[in-house]
């Protein structure tokens, strides 16, 4: 792909829009709160699409197309999973999150909602989960800096290294100045960008195909079995791949990137009106990903893209399809997507620096400013070794995604759910739900996991199927178990649970 | 002879012609049903739940 010049000035808008927001929300920033939190004062609407926007990174603009041009229609499984997850995570968790985080001590991080939930003064809950958010997003992290840099290597044909820093330096630059507010605000546009660019690159690419019918019959024509949601799923590993695929939908609910969003809005209040925009925005944007590749199975008939190059289907349809205006503004959408992912994990990942290491281990009596001034500057210490990760552009980090989605939905799922919806639930409790939750998950990708080039069948567990399942199962069964064993929560935790979800 | 090719002919253009694909029953049916059934329950639980309490 070769440099042109609308579409270089196009991106150039984009990433200065991106910055201008960062200078304008730096102006409003003024405390902690503020700047992991953004004060509180989220509306609907802005809620609903930077947790959407957050949440998708570029595997709803490069990886779900991909996964359809390769496979056909069955591996729609996933985005069923996830769209029943999220509506559930906005159903059940949003609402009593966001209410019992102010009654507790007005909790501004996910570790801190742990602490003061289940009055733990001795800081293992806190330092746990921090340990738990710092690991896990550092990797993912640095895996959507390596989607960035390919991304920006192949429109403009630039070095990897030099495109790497340089998509960097820019959502280090907006995160470090405005925090909260500008990733929210960012990702409500990116959200916009990332709807409008699912919906149009579909409708024009089976538009050009010949229709609906002609498209269909088109992509039977290359494989009859990609017309069939059930192709290849019969007996019982296709049954397993199935609950797989489906049990991403249960890493919603850990994952602490969304769950502040649903902390960020104004009021309890606006809930209803944020799940109503944001599931509409997820339903609408995975069925534009899904017919995105199925449309670039007819129309990519004669000349197949394979192997990685299968994920560069909605690339390539924005440069055959468009002109270099609209296809500028469309690549600017996949650079959103991974952007809007990148920012949240790196403020999430600041303050956990801030709030839960430096000031609950360090400085008890931090000033505000001197913690929001910590914050960014965590910001861009993480974002350094994040950078130094994906500077090999072989390494395997992108693989980590989909274990660092399990991670957190085992560790801090269940803990999240019960905490909320159990009073007897405990502080050793909530240790044992994190702790079997993490190791199940990495004890169970090592163990499924077949030496190098050997079948599934000769790995210690013989058979395929996502860790986060058994982590999930496992943690919630620690946590009741350890609950029930130990002795009840204090009163005043109880009265506190009483007053967050009457 | 030549009615018998002509005939074979016409039948394999038939089956290339006749042949359509769609999209199977089960296909339908996980696309139309639980991912706009989310949409929907959204909207109705934004209409019904009770307003006013924080």
């Amino acid at each position: 792909m070769g440099i042109d010049t609308p579409t270089l000035i196009t991106f150039i808008i984009y990433l200065v829009v991106m910055l201008a927001i960062g200078v304008i929300s730096y102006r409003l920033t003024s405390n902690l709160s503020d700047y992991v939190l953004g004060g509180r004062s989220l509306t609907p609407g802005v809620a609903a699409l930077s947790a959407g926007a957050s949440d998708m990174s570029g595997w709803l603009l490069l990886g779900l197309p991909g996964a359809v041009y390769a496979g056909g229609m069955n591996a729609a499984w996933i985005g069923i999973g996830l769209s029943i997850g999220a509506y559930l995570n906005w159903q059940f968790v949003a609402k009593r999150l966001r209410q019992y985080t102010e009654v507790s001590n007005d909790s501004i991080t996910i570790p801190d909602y742990f602490e003061n939930r289940f009055r733990d003064n001795s800081k293992i809950l806190r330092v746990m989960s921090a340990i738990v958010i710092l690991f896990f997003f550092t990797v993912y992290t640095a895996s959507g800096l390596v989607g960035g840099a390919k991304l920006f290597q192949s429109s403009f044909n630039m070095p990897y290294t030099a495109a790497l820093w340089i998509g960097a330096a820019v959502i280090i630059s907006y995160t470090f100045l405005g925090g909260f507010l500008a990733v929210s605000w960012t990702d409500f546009i990116q959200g916009i960008l990332m709807f409008l660019a699912l919906i149009i690159v579909p409708i024009v690419a089976v538009n050009k195909v010949g229709g609906w019918n002609e498209t269909i019959n088109q992509v039977g024509a290359v494989d009859a079995g990609f017309v069939d949601i059930m192709a290849g799923m019969g007996g019982v590993t296709g049954f397993l791949a199935i609950i797989s695929s489906l049990a991403w939908g249960l890493g919603y609910f850990g994952q602490p990137h969304i769950l502040t969003r649903f902390m960020a809005v104004k009021s309890s209040q606006d809930i209803p009106k944020a799940r109503m925009i944001g599931m509409t925005w997820m339903v609408v944007s995975l069925f534009g990903a899904i017919f995105t590749g199925l449309a670039g199975i007819a129309y990519f008939a004669d000349n197949p893209l394979e192997g990685a190059a299968t994920e560069t289907v909605f690339i390539l349809f924005t440069q055959v399809l468009f002109n270099p205006w609209v296809s500028g503004v469309l690549l600017a959408a996949i650079l959103a997507a991974i952007m809007s992912t990148v920012d949240s994990q790196l403020l999430v990942s600041s303050s956990a620096l801030a709030e839960d290491f430096y000031k609950a281990l360090l400085r008890k009596n931090a000033s505000e400013k001197e913690l929001v001034w910590i914050g960014r500057f965590a910001v861009i210490g993480i974002a350094l070794i994040a950078g130094l990760i994906a500077s090999n552009p072989e390494s395997r980090v992108l693989e980590l995604v989909s274990y660092a989605w399990a991670g957190f939905g085992a560790a801090f799922g269940p803990v999240i759910i019960l905490s909320l919806f159990w009073r007897r639930m405990t502080r050793n409790s909530a240790i044992a739900g994190i702790l079997v939750g993490a190791v199940t998950v990495v004890l169970w990708k090592t163990l499924s996991t077949p030496p190098a080039g050997a079948e599934q069948t000769e790995a210690v567990i013989p058979f395929a199927l996502y860790e986060i399942i058994p982590g999930f199962i496992l943690a919630t069964i620690a946590i009741i178990i350890v609950s029930l064993m130990g002795k009840g929560p204090k009163q005043e935790v109880k009265d506190e649970f009483t007053e967050a979800v009457e | 002879m030549n009615y018998f090719c002509i005939t074979l002919a016409y039948k394999i253009q038939e089956v290339y012609i006749v042949e359509e694909f769609s999209l199977s029953t089960a296909t339908w049916f996980w696309l139309l049903v639980p991912m706009p059934l989310v949409v929907i329950l959204s909207i109705i639980s934004y209409f019904i739940e009770p307003k006013g309490e924080n």
